[in-house]
């Protein structure tokens, strides 16, 4: 064996990480509807739900401080949900293309193919959300730069969070293959309403705050949500967030391997196709 | 480099889908720097053997060995020798030959990767086609895609699926002899399945036949029409197939 074929590293690839991005900056490069979709349905829900709210404010009379904590909530949810559902786009391109098989055939291991996924999800979402907030600066005269500093906080953790929780959901399609697609698509909403991005914890059943306070987004949220009625951030609550996203994010690890193993148990990376 | 006498050995490798047995008890043993060509009807197991060989399904139970390695514990360290070409596995459409050669060529660490896709290029006849997307390509031109991708890493055990499927005879033609140019140059052990017979008896120096998921005969092509006592590999294959 040649050295660079025994030289093994627990750690991803940085090369192969490469080659991966490549081949989807190149899929976007040859596919602007791919692009714009990417960056449509962001600035659609904000438009939407923004003026709902704004309405919904004026004739409640309600403090210009519960319309801020309202709109950050909405562009915070957008990161969130773009994170995990790039991370489903992404393996689904694999799939759709019936590429799988010369992926994993290839040196690439399940490490960096997740860890690919992981980089080229926060760089989507970033795309996908950066025109969305300028829109909400010019039309709600909001700008997500009020959060300061604590915006790149916000704004890692919450990516964070998409990563594993799009790990769970490409499992789910390694383990149920192409069956499981729209429950895929749905599950990257499916804890939303937990989260309570738009309105207090408090306000939720009793039992789903229990499910609210097991999400470290949810901890994002309420410390964006005091920061913008008070001033102060609850770094207490971001801690707990940091934690919390590093557990989920092992567990995910170790769900998405079992998965993987049944995929080729299965023969799901052969046969996965349009 | 892999330094090995046997290319590939396989030691009862078996692989069950649920109630059906798809491979069983398959042992064999690939000799370095030969052409070997798999047979057998469909649902004969050809297919679940590559698919077991490039470590993308999982053995029920048995070992492969490729290049000397054990795929099971030493994957990282076989991959970047081998490499393969299937008709039913894709490369992405969206793509041109070029950006899905330079995507592969940093999945395999290929060094001097621009001029390894130049040289390929010029060699599989598709330096006009390379900033062509894959999707628009017609089947020989999307063989010939497959085959630069397969070539890339200069692999030492070449696996492949169906090599010349749907293509018109001159262009099989043409694969044929570049994969035996290949194979002459680096020394490369070639594992093929296939169903075009002329192809397996001009091309291959080992034949192993399969039937539900057993090997049923093994030889050389000439060996074979000795033992079956037949004037060409297709009257040999029907009688195996045919048989019970």
């Amino acid at each position: 064996m040649t050295s660079s074929a025994t030289r093994k590293s627990p750690l991803p690839s940085l090369r192969r990480i490469h080659g991966l991005t490549l081949r989807h900056l190149y899929l976007y490069k040859e596919s602007w509807p791919r692009l714009v979709e990417m960056m449509y349905w962001p600035i659609l829900n904000i438009i939407l739900f923004g003026f709902i709210s704004m309405a919904i404010m004026r004739r409640t009379g309600h403090a210009d401080v519960t319309t801020d904590a309202y709109l950050g909530g909405l562009m915070l949810a957008e990161i969130l949900v773009r994170s995990s559902m790039a991370m489903l786009i992404m393996y689904m391109e694999e799939v759709w293309s019936r590429n799988l098989g010369h992926l994993f055939a290839s040196p690439l291991r399940l490490r960096d193919y997740i860890a690919a996924l992981m980089t080229l999800s926060t760089a989507r979402c970033l795309i996908a959300v950066i025109p969305a907030f300028a829109i909400v600066y010019f039309l709600f005269d909001f700008s997500i730069l009020r959060m300061g500093w604590a915006l790149p906080l916000y704004t890692a953790l919450l990516c964070f969070n998409g990563w594993w929780y799009g790990m769970l959901v490409i499992s789910l399609l390694m383990r149920f293959g192409l069956a499981a697609e729209w429950l895929g698509w749905m599950c990257s909403w499916l804890l939303m309403p937990f989260m309570a991005p738009y309105y207090p914890v408090s306000i939720l059943p009793k039992a789903f705050q229990y499910i609210s306070w097991s999400l470290p987004s949810t901890y994002v949220f309420e410390s964006m949500k005091q920061q913008m009625a008070t001033g102060a951030i609850r770094f207490d609550y971001l801690g707990i967030a940091l934690a919390l996203n590093i557990l989920y994010l092992g567990l995910a690890a170790l769900v998405v391997r079992r998965a993987f193993a049944h995929a080729r148990n299965s023969g799901g990376l052969l046969q996965m196709g349009e | 480099m892999p330094n090995s006498q046997k290319a590939i050995e396989t030691k009862n490798l078996r692989k069950t889908f649920d109630e059906t047995v798809a491979v069983d008890d398959l042992t064999l043993s690939i000799t370095a720097g030969s052409i070997t060509g798999l047979l057998g009807g469909n649902g004969a197991g050809k297919s679940t053997t590559m698919g077991m060989m490039l470590g993308l399904l999982q053995p029920t139970s048995g070992i492969i060995t490729l290049l000397g390695h054990n795929l099971q514990t030493h994957r990282e360290d076989i991959t970047p020798f081998v490499n393969f070409s299937s008709p039913y596995v894709d490369l992405p459409n969206r793509l041109t030959i070029r950006q899905n050669l330079v995507t592969y060529g940093h999945l395999y660490g290929i060094v001097d990767l621009k001029n390894r896709i130049a040289e390929l290029a010029g060699h599989l006849q598709i330096t006009a086609l390379l900033d062509r997307r894959h999707g628009t390509l017609s089947a020989g031109q999307r063989t010939r895609a497959s085959l630069a991708k397969s070539l890339l890493n200069r692999p030492q055990l070449l696996l492949l699926d169906e090599p010349t499927a749907s293509l018109d005879p001159d262009t099989a033609d043409w694969v044929r002899t570049l994969l035996l140019d290949y194979r002459r140059d680096t020394g490369a052990t070639i594992f093929m399945s296939s169903h075009n017979m002329v192809e397996v008896e001009r091309m291959c120096d080992d034949v192993i036949v399969m039937k539900q998921g057993k090997i049923v005969a093994t030889g050389t092509p000439i060996e074979l029409l000795t033992r079956f006592d037949r004037k060409n590999l297709e009257e040999v294959f029907l009688d195996i197939v045919r048989n019970p």
